[in-house]
């Protein structure tokens, strides 16, 4: 309960801050930020002077919005000042040469930096209006919201069933065992899995096949209906079907989700994306749309990662 | 390539490389085939020094497991037993069930006369022949008056005779049975009424300072006892201490000392646990001597580092992917370990703590300094009873001159390696079934 009176609160502050301080946004970006709608409750933070990031890092009705955001792995700086918006219902891809902080960037969505020894993150990064590295913001709750899929499948050395059932067991999302049937069901159906397993939902997760154990993975992050999906180089381990049976999914999954997806193949990027982000070398070089970012790059890195001329 | 120019240095014609890589290739093998041999002699050094520890053990324990029994007709004379006639259970255990036995023997050999024949001949019978008696007219006051035919143990210098340890052609002054009672020992071997039978004794009797009727039973019990105690401390402490260490303590210096002073702590000699023993939980604590409490509590130091060694083992095989995974779904810290880590990593934790008792069982210098190695004949029946330690018991027997306790040693040796070899192969099928692949 107190969430939701504080979230209010703190959109009330907001609302004051997007609107007056956007020096640069304009400048920046080549599309206009819009009027805010309706239903947004989360606005884009102000952009701060001077960045390098060529394109647009303010998006409509941002879900995530990172300002001057710095990850450090003990001395190292893995990420330097990004700031970027992660845009409702749409995917965010994210390529660059290895190295680059792409996955470093994504881990910081859902705080997975923080089970790394030595990483320091610092910066905004606000969900909805508030800062995910607040003190009040619980972890636990945080990963909930913000689900996330590995580059190597991961299914629990469980049943079938009992992966997908994990989340909404400990978080309690199922009133009884039916209820708990129902999510299974559903969630391994939107993940188009339901047909392969619904026969042998007692059989070990680990005895599917590459390909269904990501699906599985990603069943098992949409049974807690998170509202971001991170997707960490979900298809590299995958053959070309597989891989082409997991961008369908992602394609129908954008229309409940943001979904941010770090790939190495800018094949996938153009397929599945809206958006696009280049980093390169812990710099986020150029953010923009999908389209423009493939034919008409703007910063030079880009053209030539994208021309295949390095990376 | 090289048609041009000359070719630079080190680069040579492919059949010049050919040339030199077959030159290299039968050195090669060679150093194979000379490795190969040194690890068989490592193997074969190994099974031989194994064959030569068990067959010792085996050929001088084995007879342990029969013993020389006298088959006698014991009349429970009611005179002597109970001469008030009242069947008082107090009469009949303090009654002279000696005289019983030795009744029979002159029953049996009427033909010995004389003070020093006759105490020849009750010399064949063991002491614990009467005990054995009491036990029975104890249990069934209605024996007495009645006539039984028993089979009640011989003495161990008979034993030794009938097992060939004594040797009937040597000098009789050489001999502890003298020509004498070498006749009487044939006599009843030739009508079947001296025999070796299953040694239950062995299995049923605490220690003894008479060979043939100690037994493994007291030693059994108090090893048991203080496993358990053992167990149950030191697998929970040692289970905790792994994960907190492994799953949620803060990588610094002082985890980097607590780390290195528990593999130290594996390396410290046994003994010292014993001295650290006796002065914190005798001497200061109070706790009685002798007491598998303390031998539990001292072997419990004792193993907490190998348990613990072994779980951060078997939590560091986990990969990272499952705990990332369970993270990444919202499970807290502690529901990752519960969930997901700990069920994965507990085979590999059962098997270092099942390999952790069985070093635990065989340690006898730390139960030597907190007193479980006096001379005990009852059965400990709680763990505040004193008591002694199968591989104390070995080394207590080791200790007597009687030529039957060489037996009696290596058959304590067999019971304990038996459970040796018992809990590793539990750790070793623990393993194999409960080890998840993924």
């Amino acid at each position: 309960m107190d969430t939701v009176i504080s979230k209010t609160d703190a959109n009330a502050a907001m609302q004051g801050t997007a609107m007056n301080d956007h020096p640069r946004a304009a400048a920046v970006s080549p599309v206009p930020v819009a009027a805010p709608a309706p239903v947004a409750s989360g606005k884009s933070l102000p952009v701060p002077e001077g960045i390098k990031t060529i394109g647009a890092i303010t998006t409509d009705d941002p879900l995530f919005s990172c300002r001057n955001v710095n990850v450090f792995y003990g001395e190292k700086q893995a990420i330097k000042g990004l700031n970027i918006d992660v845009g409702r219902k749409q995917v965010l891809a994210m390529i660059g040469p290895s190295g680059c902080g792409k996955s470093t960037f994504l881990r910081c969505l859902n705080r997975m930096n923080d089970t790394i020894v030595g990483a320091r993150v610092e910066g905004q990064i606000m969900l909805d209006g508030h800062d995910i590295h607040e003190r009040r913001q619980d972890v636990v709750q945080l990963r909930a919201r913000v689900g996330m899929v590995f580059q190597k499948p991961n299914p629990f050395p469980k049943s079938i069933y009992e992966n997908v059932a994990y989340g909404p067991r400990i978080h309690g999302l199922a009133g009884d065992r039916a209820e708990l049937d129902d999510i299974v069901g559903t969630s391994l159906r939107r993940a188009g899995l339901w047909d392969e397993v619904k026969d042998r939902l007692n059989q070990p997760g680990t005895s599917l096949s590459g390909g269904q154990q990501q699906r599985l993975c990603i069943a098992r992050t949409i049974a807690v209906n998170p509202e971001v999906i991170l997707m960490d180089e979900p298809c590299s381990a995958l053959d070309p079907i597989a891989t082409a049976r997991i961008e369908d999914l992602i394609d129908e999954l954008r229309q409940s989700y943001a979904i941010c997806i770090v790939t190495h193949s800018m094949q996938q990027a153009a397929r599945v994306s809206q958006r696009t982000a280049y980093f390169h070398l812990g710099d986020l070089i150029e953010v923009g749309e999908t389209d423009r970012i493939f034919t008409n790059p703007r910063a030079k890195l880009t053209e030539d990662y994208i021309t295949g001329r390095f990376g | 390539m090289n048609s041009t120019s000359e070719p630079a240095r080190g680069v040579r014609g492919a059949a010049e490389t050919q040339a030199r890589v077959a030159r290299g290739l039968r050195r090669r093998y060679r150093a194979e085939a000379r490795f190969r041999a040194y690890g068989i002699l490592a193997v074969l050094a190994g099974v031989a020094f194994v064959v030569f520890l068990f067959g010792t053990i085996f050929s001088q324990g084995a007879s342990v497991f029969r013993q020389s029994y006298l088959k006698l007709e014991i009349r429970y004379d009611a005179n002597t037993l109970d001469p008030s006639g009242t069947r008082r259970p107090d009469d009949l255990v303090t009654a002279d069930y000696q005289a019983l036995v030795r009744a029979s023997l002159r029953e049996r050999f009427p033909g010995v006369e004389g003070r020093a024949s006759l105490r020849k001949l009750y010399a064949l019978a063991s002491s614990a022949a009467s005990v054995e008696l009491q036990q029975r007219v104890v249990a069934d006051p209605s024996l007495v008056g009645r006539k039984e035919t028993v089979w009640l143990l011989a003495d161990d210098v008979v034993d030794m005779l009938m097992k060939g340890v004594t040797q009937r052609d040597s000098p009789e002054a050489e001999r502890r049975l003298n020509d004498e009672q070498l006749a009487l020992v044939d006599q009843l071997v030739a009508d079947g009424t001296l025999a070796l039978r299953f040694n239950r004794s062995f299995f049923s009797n605490g220690d003894s300072r008479d060979p043939e009727q100690a037994g493994i039973r007291g030693a059994l019990f108090g090893s048991f006892l203080t496993l358990m105690i053992t167990l149950a401390l030191s697998f929970p402490i040692g289970v905790a201490a792994a994960v907190y260490l492994e799953e949620f303590a803060p990588r610094n210096r002082m985890t980097d000392v607590i780390e290195v002073n528990i593999n130290n702590l594996a390396a410290v000699p046994s003994i010292v646990f014993g001295l650290l023993g006796l002065a914190v939980f005798i001497a200061f604590f109070g706790m009685p001597r002798s007491a598998p409490l303390v031998g539990g509590l001292v072997l419990t130091l004792l193993t907490l580092p190998t348990i613990i060694i072994a779980s951060r083992a078997a939590l560091k095989a986990v990969p990272p992917s499952i705990r990332e995974a369970a993270l990444g779904m919202g499970a807290s810290k502690i529901q990752t370990v519960a969930h997901h880590v700990l069920p994965l990593a507990m085979p590999g934790m059962l098997t270092g703590a099942i390999i952790g008792m069985a070093r635990a069982l065989g340690e006898s210098a730390p139960l030597l300094m907190i007193g479980m190695v006096a001379f005990i004949v009852d059965v400990p029946k709680g763990v505040f009873d004193p008591a002694t330690a199968l591989p104390v018991q070995v080394f207590l027997w080791s200790d007597l001159p009687e030529r039957a306790f060489v037996e009696r040693t290596s058959g304590a040796i067999i019971v304990l390696l038996i459970f040796l070899l018992i809990m590793n192969a539990t750790a070793v099928v623990l393993r194999n079934r409960f080890e998840k692949r993924w």
